[in-house]
């Protein structure tokens, strides 16, 4: 998985969603240790006190814990993660809404099209 | 004196009379990649200059880590010029030898290892070398160092994409982290994601001095975005009478 | 510091006169079998030719002293190479110092190597020169007269004086020239021209004879004290050009 950044937006808010995106689909799983700053900064190509900002920003969601030997290790707390998956799939819904609003369709049509292709 | 790593008061420097720079006011903390910025001609070789002691300032004052310019500031700052400084008859390793001499900070098998992994081999005379393989030598003998300040000017000019990505990330994983690295350069856009801090420097001015991801927040767009706006204007401003 | 940067620049030094050193002197002895072997190697025209090449050689190795002396300094501390030197840890002063030591190694090497090459060429017999009576004789010699000692003593303190004060000269004026931001090469040589003539307004007024006459009869009323009197008048003003060269490095590099 490559790192994808935009021009728009501030550099570590990226990272630390694409981070978030690889933690909940496994890429870095439950309790895995993750990268060293350095590493993840190199690996980017980035600065690495921007990786860090993202880094804290993990920390801050839950969703990784700073350990004194092992740098930092993805949490094993499903209830978090799930949320945070949560999150991301309604983040994901609202795409589609407003992608589909634009073509116009309003949100039950769009609801039932999405039934529809689902099944 | 402060916390600061660089500070500049009131640095004016002029050569006869067309001032490079014309008041300068400057801190830069320890700990961070900044991207000095602007069209050519604007000062940013000259204010590298002065911060290695290259040249004298006209006027103001200047310190590094605390000192004014001198041997102290010297061993503490490693700088890549823009161009090749060497005797054509030695070798890679002679010139480690020479930095091992004259810089306590110098890591040699840091320099070796590094110029294996990019292909160069030590042993070989700079004769014999090609101008690519040349800057790669610059480069290893400036980010072997454990300095304080870093100052690269225009490190990435001249060379293609994939080398540029390639000297980014020499210089990402080499650094010392507790020092400051100073980048010059008028390419923003591939230099822009790997600074915490940009200076904008037009005319010997400085236009503009934030963090990367504050300009980003503030403006809604990249800093390369920005610095193509702020310098579009400026070949009609010469013009005026 | 002084000595890791006199490392280096005897090492660029040894680069450029080894082989010409080396070239005097082999052809120094080529051409004493060529000249007075019994058996003739070479036909007659080979030998003056090889005399010749000789000639050429020595004259050529001046010509070169003098430009490792303009050049180390112009293109080493104010050209592009300047961009090392002067990020390195250390004092100008060190630098033009270390510059200067090796300057002047190089032109007493030079000056070695003339002397000893000639001396190669005569037809010395080797086994006399192996005799120990030869020498007893010559220490016995010198030890008659041991003020002789002292006088050719003083003697290379004046040579070498006259070679400091001379590359102190060239160190100042390519500074000079440095100055300027334009022309720098003419301005070298126009500085050159111009410290030349305050030397010798120097010598005419201030060290004139009649100056330095009181002195020299307080001193002593042999060559002792006349020779120790050029040393300083030579080595004051050197002194005086190298400060300021320092001073100009110091606070007026100009590297653009």
């Amino acid at each position: 998985m490559d790192w994808r950044l935009e021009d728009n937006r501030p550099i570590w808010l990226q990272l630390s969603q694409q981070l978030t995106r690889r933690i909940i689909t496994g890429v870095y799983p439950p309790g895995s240790r993750l990268p060293s700053v350095r590493e993840l900064a190199a690996e980017a190509g980035v600065n690495p006190n921007t990786m860090q900002r993202a880094l804290a920003q993990l920390e801050q969601d839950g969703l990784a814990k700073a350990d004194r030997t092992a740098g930092r290790l993805v949490t094993q707390d499903t209830a978090v993660l799930d949320r945070v998956r949560r999150t991301e799939a309604q983040g994901l819904i609202h795409q589609y809404l407003d992608a589909m609003a634009a073509l116009g369709y309003d949100r039950d049509r769009a609801a039932s099209l999405l039934k529809e292709e689902a099944l | 004196m402060s916390d600061y790593l660089i500070e500049c008061r009131g640095l004016y420097k002029s050569y006869g009379l067309r001032p490079a720079l014309s008041g300068v006011d400057l801190e830069v903390g320890p700990g961070r990649i900044v991207g000095l910025l602007g069209p050519n001609g604007s000062g940013k070789t000259t204010l590298i200059k002065l911060l290695c002691g290259l040249l004298q300032p006209t006027r103001g004052e200047l310190a590094v880590d605390g000192s004014a310019i001198g041997p102290y500031t010297k061993s503490v700052v490693s700088y890549l010029p823009d161009r090749m400084y060497f005797a054509d008859w030695m070798k890679a390793s002679d010139l480690f030898d020479l930095f091992r001499d004259f810089y306590s900070d110098f890591q040699y098998e840091k320099a070796i290892d590094m110029c294996r992994s990019l292909g160069v081999d030590p042993g070989d005379r700079l004769k014999s070398m090609s101008k690519g393989t040349k800057e790669k030598v610059q480069l290893v003998l400036v980010m072997a160092r454990n300095a304080r300040l870093y100052l690269l000017d225009e490190p990435i000019a001249g060379v293609d994409p994939a080398a540029r990505d390639f000297i980014l990330r020499t210089i990402l994983t080499n650094y010392n982290e507790e020092g400051t690295v100073l980048i010059s350069t008028h390419l923003i856009s591939d230099v822009e994601k790997v600074l915490d801090e940009a200076i904008f420097l037009k005319e010997g001015k400085i236009m503009l001095h934030a963090t990367v991801d504050d300009i980003r927040e503030r403006e809604g767009k990249s800093v390369d975005a920005l610095f193509r706006e702020i310098f579009r204007a400026m070949p009609m401003e010469g013009g005026g009478f | 510091m002084l000595l890791k940067l006199l490392k280096y620049d005897f090492r660029a030094m040894w680069k450029q006169f080894s082989l010409i050193w080396g070239a005097a002197l082999v052809l120094a002895l080529i051409n004493r079998f060529t000249l007075y072997g019994r058996i003739h190697l070479v036909g007659e025209n080979a030998s003056n030719m090889i005399v010749l090449t000789f000639g050429s050689v020595l004259a050529a190795m001046f010509v070169i002293a003098i430009m490792f002396v303009v050049r180390r300094f112009s293109k080493g501390l104010l050209g592009d190479e300047g961009y090392l030197m002067h990020t390195l840890p250390v004092h100008p002063w060190q630098l033009v110092l270390s510059k200067l030591i090796c300057g002047v190694v190089a032109w007493v090497g030079c000056g070695v190597v003339a002397v000893l090459s000639p001396a190669f060429m005569l037809p010395w017999n080797l086994p006399d020169l192996l005799q120990i009576s030869l020498w007893s004789d010559i220490f016995r010699g010198i030890m008659k007269h041991p003020d002789m000692l002292i006088l050719m003593a003083e003697f290379c303190l004046v040579i070498l004086s006259v070679i400091v004060l001379l590359i102190a000269v060239i160190y100042l004026a390519l500074s000079i020239g440095h100055m300027v931001s334009r022309h720098r090469n003419l301005v070298g040589v126009a500085a050159f021209i111009g410290l030349y003539i305050l030397l010798v307004n120097l010598y005419d007024r201030v060290f004139s004879y009649k100056v330095v006459r009181p002195l020299l009869d307080m001193t002593t009323a042999n060559a002792y004290g006349s020779m120790l009197t050029a040393v300083a008048a030579m080595l004051i003003p050197a002194a005086a050009f190298l400060a300021v060269t320092c001073w100009i490095l110091e606070h007026k590099l100009n590297l653009e």
